[in-house]
């Protein structure tokens, strides 16, 4: 139990060094991961519950693989999503497969960074809001969806950002900009008033 | 142990009990640092090598530049324009470009490769190489490797095209090829670039350093004086720095 303690008061980056010593402690990390990334899974892909937690696994044993490529300089959650991107991805191309739906949990906080952020009124009625998100996001290319995911639904710096997808900051910058007029033009297409 | 790792995972979800399993059945274990460590230091010495090649190139384009006939732009095209666009070193210029798009993806492929933005990269790409092949070019290597390329790589005297369009143009006064054999006086005999025999009439004083019979392409200055004939003004080494080599043209490939 003290010793339980003791791992929870631990760094993920420290609890990754421990874990290389010795494989019962990456359990911790596993713990701390599991619904984070099992959510930012579900948040960028169209991937079946079931489906998200294949790929998870394969996360967590790529991570557990790389643990001695892990950049110092990283936040190690930055690394970790990371890894769960590429996995997504490789999964996408395996499958090739386009998302259709999304089953996103947004919560009242996203919803007034995003309605702030992209210039939406705020005086909408939040579960038509939350539905419309939702429908337009799907409709995104993956590219503008997961950075619009990692800004407002993961609400990840720049810097995190870039580290995760291994993109400049200014091209983040960029792209969060073109991702931010897509999904305006996509609500304009899809007739979503908001 | 077990008691140990069965503590541990009270609590855990299903999932990551199943990765646990998973690991220990499969003998799954970290990669070793070394690995990671040696595929770093690989692409590091690729993006080194590109760097280093690019500035070589830029070392001899330095060269090319400055030993570029310039004085005889007007016979060989009515205006200087044409005439830079005629003799750019273009094969250079695309190691060059070539290269700096190697030791671009090389770095972005480091660690922290991907923080950096294209501009930035090829920017500072192509300002170090030039700071480099400046130096390079100052310690004679751009001389030293367009005479090796010349002298050692046949396709390469066609490679850099221009040379060949100026320097065979004997209706122009400007010829090159190798001497067949030194009849003394000034006079030879030369094999041009179309492999056509001329007798070349010189007055070449015989303490001028000369060429050796069949070593070198070397180019000529003068005027034809009929269809086999040619009246030699002065010679020039090919690639030059004029013949003989003035003092501060580097020899490192005599």
């Amino acid at each position: 139990m003290t010793e339980n303690k003791n791992f929870l008061e631990k760094t993920d980056e420290e609890l990754a060094v421990l874990a290389l010593g010795s494989k019962d402690y990456f359990l911790y990390l596993m713990r701390r991961y599991e619904a984070k990334l099992l959510a930012y899974i579900l948040r960028i892909s169209s991937f079946s519950h079931d489906e998200a937690e294949d790929v998870l696994q394969e996360v967590f044993i790529k991570i557990y693989k790389n643990l001695n490529d892990f950049d110092k300089n990283l936040k190690f959650s930055s690394w970790a999503y990371r890894i769960t991107h590429n996995q997504v991805i490789s999964h996408y191309r395996k499958a090739k497969a386009r998302p259709q739906s999304l089953p996103l949990d947004i919560n009242d906080k996203i919803l007034a960074n995003l309605s702030s952020d992209l210039d939406i009124e705020k005086e909408i009625e939040a579960g038509y809001f939350k539905k419309a998100i939702k429908k337009v996001l799907a409709n995104l290319d993956i590219k503008y969806r997961e950075v619009l995911v990692l800004k407002f639904l993961e609400e990840r710096s720049y810097k995190e950002i870039s580290d995760i997808l291994k993109k400049p900051m200014g091209t983040i910058a960029t792209l969060i900009n073109r991702a931010k007029k897509e999904f305006r033009e996509e609500l304009d297409r899809q007739k979503i008033k908001i | 142990m077990e008691k140990k790792s069965n503590e541990i995972s009270n609590g855990a979800s299903d999932l990551v009990k199943e990765v646990l399993e998973k690991i220990k059945e499969k003998h799954i274990k970290p990669k070793p640092k070394w690995e990671f460590i040696l595929e770093e230091y690989i692409i590091w010495i690729f993006a080194g090598a590109s760097f280093l090649v690019g500035s070589l190139a830029v070392a001899v384009i330095i060269h090319m530049v400055r030993n570029n006939d310039w004085d005889l732009h007007d016979r060989v095209s009515g205006n200087l324009v044409s005439f830079i666009f005629a003799t750019l070193p273009y094969f250079w210029l695309l190691i060059l470009s070539a290269f700096i798009a190697l030791a671009y993806y090389n770095f972005k492929h480091t660690k922290s490769g991907y923080r950096f933005s294209l501009r930035l990269l090829v920017i500072s790409s192509i300002l170090a190489s030039v700071f480099l092949g400046v130096f390079f070019y100052s310690v004679g290597f751009g001389w030293t490797i367009d005479r090796m390329f010349s002298v050692r790589l046949p396709f390469y005297d066609r490679l850099i095209f221009h040379r060949r369009l100026i320097w065979d143009n004997p209706e122009r006064g400007m010829m090159a090829g190798r001497i067949i054999s030194d009849l003394g006086e000034g006079n030879f005999k030369l094999r041009d670039l179309d492999n056509k025999i001329w007798m070349m009439h010189g007055q070449i004083s015989s303490t001028t350093p000369w060429p050796s019979a069949g070593q070198e392409i070397i180019k000529i200055i003068g005027e034809p004086m009929d269809n086999f004939n040619f009246q030699v003004r002065e010679l020039r080494s090919w690639p030059g720095c004029g013949w003989p080599a003035p003092v501060n043209c580097p020899m490192l490939f005599p």
